[in-house]
C-alpha cells in the first residue's frame, strides 16, 4: 500500500504540490516549535512584569493580558504566521483538488455500494457551523456545489492530514478512531455492538477505523454536508467498508429510539455550541439501547489547566481559527451534562492514542500526555 | 506571438477565502500582508529547490551526470561573468524600491545610478 495514497479517492499531489504541502507541514511545525515558545516567554518575561510594574497587579483575566500582547510586534507577527500557514494549506490542497476534480467526481460514483448515502435536500445546516468557516477552510463542511459534488470532501481528506501534520495516522488520518475503540475495549471488553453510530463523521476518517473492529455490525455515520458525505461514502466503499452515511444533525436524528449499541464522535463536540452539545448528549441517550455505550473523543485540554499563554493561544482558536465553541468545550462540565441526560458510570479521562486497539490494555489515565499522545474521552452507559 | 495568450495554469487557479472575522491589521495592512507574502515566497523557493533536487537525482539515475559534479563544477570566465550579471539583476529587481533616493519635494525623480540608464 502506498502510504501517500492508501485509498483511490485520495487526491493525488504532483511533484510540486507534494513539495508545497511538505513545506507547509514543516512551516507549521516550525511556527509551533520555534516561534510559539517565544510568545510564552514574551508574555511571562516582558509583558506580565511590565503590566505589574505599571498597574501594581497582574490582570486576572487572560483576555486583558492578550490585549497587552496585541501591542507587541512579535505577537502580531505570530498571529499573522499562524493564520497564513493555515490559509496556505487550504489553498494548496484546494488547487490540487481543483486540478483533478473531474476525475475525482467520476471516481466517486459508486455502483452497487455495500453501504449507502442519504442526502437531504431540505437540510438546514446548524448556525454554529455555518456562521464561520471552521478551521478557516473556505466553503466549510457543508460546501456543496452541485448534485454530484465531492470537492470539500476531497479537500478535507487531504487537508486534514496536513493539518494534523500526519500525526493522526498519516494519510489514513484514523488514530482517533482506533483510540475510541481502545477506550471501548477497556470499558466494555469483548462485547460486540450490533449497531454503531458515528456523529460528525466528516469523510469517515474515524468511522472506517471503528467499523473495522466490528465487521458484523451495521455502522451509520452522520454529518451536515452533502458533498462531504458523498466523498465519505466513496472513500469508504473504495476501502471496502460498508457504512451508511446520512445528512443529519447530531442534535436531532431520524433514527428510532434505542436503536444503537455504540454511539461515538471524534473531535466533534468542540465544534458545536453551548446549547447544541447537551442536546447531542440527550440524543445519544435516546438512541442507545439500555446498556449501550456512548464515547466522545475530544481535544485533551482543560482550560483551568492551561497557563496564561495557553489560554491566549486558545483565544486564537476561537477568534481566528473559527472554532467558536473551543472555550465552551474546554470548560464544560461533561460529567453533569451526561448524568443529567440519564447516563450512568460516566467516565472522563485520557486514553493513550493508538493505531491499533487491543482488548486487555491499560491505557486510560487521569492525566493527559499531550495532544496526539492522549485524547480526552467522555463516556457513559445508558 | 500573443502576450495575452491564456495559460493552462490560469484555468485551475481559483482563490478561496474563509468566511469569518478578520483580525485587525496592526500597523495598517502592509506589515501583515508583507509577512504573508514572504511566507508564500518561501514556499515557492522551497518548491523550486526541491524540483532542482529531483532534476539532479533523475539525471544521475540516467547517468547523465553525478550530483557530485554539481559541487566540483568549475565555471569558466564567461559563465562567471554571466552569473555575476544574474546576481546584479536579482539584487536590482528585489531591492529596486530601496534604491529610490529621497529628494526635495519639488525636485524631479533622479535615478541614483546613472550608469544603468537615464530614467528621469
Amino acid at each position: 500500500m502506498n502510504p501517500h495514497r492508501p485509498h483511490p479517492m485520495m487526491p493525488e499531489a504532483n511533484h510540486d504540490e507534494l513539495a508545497e504541502q511538505m513545506f507547509i507541514v514543516d512551516m507549521k511545525t516550525f511556527i509551533g516549535t520555534k516561534i510559539e515558545p517565544g510568545q510564552r516567554l514574551l508574555l511571562n518575561d516582558k509583558v506580565i512584569p511590565e503590566v505589574e510594574k505599571t498597574t501594581g497587579q497582574i490582570p486576572e483575566k487572560h483576555q486583558d493580558l492578550r490585549k497587552e500582547m496585541e501591542r507587541e510586534p512579535a505577537y502580531q507577527a505570530w498571529l499573522t504566521m499562524v493564520s497564513t500557514a493555515q490559509d496556505m494549506m487550504w489553498d494548496s490542497v484546494g488547487t490540487c483538488v481543483q486540478r483533478q476534480i473531474g476525475d475525482l467526481t467520476e471516481r466517486a460514483k459508486i455502483e452497487n455500494p455495500r453501504g449507502s448515502l442519504a442526502v437531504d435536500p431540505d437540510f438546514e445546516v446548524p448556525r454554529y457551523i455555518s456562521a464561520q468557516d471552521i478551521h478557516r477552510m473556505p466553503g466549510n463542511y457543508h460546501s456543496t456545489l452541485s448534485v454530484d459534488d465531492i470537492r470539500i470532501g476531497a479537500v478535507f481528506d487531504r487537508g486534514a492530514v496536513i493539518y494534523q501534520l500526519g500525526r493522526n495516522g498519516g494519510f489514513m488520518n484514523d488514530i482517533r478512531g482506533h483510540t475510541i475503540v481502545s477506550h471501548y475495549f477497556e470499558r466494555f471488553g469483548e462485547t460486540k455492538p450490533a449497531r454503531i453510530l458515528d456523529m460528525g463523521c466528516t469523510v469517515g476518517h474515524s468511522t472506517v477505523a471503528i467499523a473495522s473492529y466490528f465487521p458484523e455490525a451495521e455502522t451509520h455515520a452522520i454529518d451536515v454536508g452533502a458533498a462531504l458525505l458523498r466523498y465519505a461514502h466513496a472513500r469508504a466503499e473504495r476501502l471496502d467498508a460498508p457504512i451508511h452515511f446520512s445528512q443529519q444533525s447530531a442534535e436531532q436524528t431520524n433514527f428510532d429510539d434505542e436503536s444503537f449499541d455504540l454511539i461515538c464522535s471524534s473531535a466533534v463536540l468542540h465544534e458545536t455550541s453551548g446549547q447544541a452539545m447537551p442536546n447531542i448528549i440527550k440524543e445519544c441517550h435516546r438512541l442507545l439501547r439500555p446498556g449501550g455505550a456512548m464515547i466522545h473523543l475530544e481535544v485533551p485540554a482543560r482550560l483551568e489547566e492551561l497557563d496564561a499563554w495557553g489560554k491566549i493561544r486558545g483565544d486564537y482558536e476561537i477568534q481566528y481559527n473559527y472554532e467558536p465553541f473551543w472555550k465552551g468545550a474546554l470548560t464544560a462540565d461533561y460529567r453533569v451534562i451526561c448524568e443529567r441526560a440519564g447516563f450512568a458510570n460516566v467516565m472522563l479521562g485520557y486514553q493513550d492514542a493508538t493505531a491499533k486497539a487491543e482488548v486487555g490494555k491499560n491505557a486510560f489515565f487521569d492525566k493527559s500526555k499531550g495532544v496526539h499522545r492522549s485524547w480526552l474521552m467522555i463516556s457513559g452507559v445508558k | 506571438m500573443s502576450f495575452a495568450a491564456p495559460s493552462k495554469q490560469g484555468q485551475t487557479e481559483k482563490v478561496w477565502y474563509p468566511k469569518g472575522k478578520k483580525f485587525p491589521y496592526h500597523d495598517g495592512p502592509t506589515n501583515d500582508q508583507l509577512l504573508s507574502m514572504v511566507m508564500a515566497l518561501t514556499a515557492e523557493v522551497s518548491i523550486l529547490r526541491e524540483r532542482l533536487d529531483t532534476n539532479e537525482r533523475v539525471a544521475e539515475q540516467h547517468e547523465l551526470y553525478k550530483q557530485t559534479e554539481i559541487e566540483t563544477y568549475d565555471p569558466d570566465q564567461g559563465a562567471m561573468a554571466e552569473r555575476a550579471g544574474l546576481r546584479r539583476r536579482i539584487l536590482h529587481k528585489v531591492f529596486r524600491v530601496l534604491q529610490e533616493r529621497p529628494a526635495a519635494p519639488d525636485a524631479p525623480q533622479r535615478d541614483a545610478n546613472p550608469e544603468d540608464g537615464d530614467t528621469a
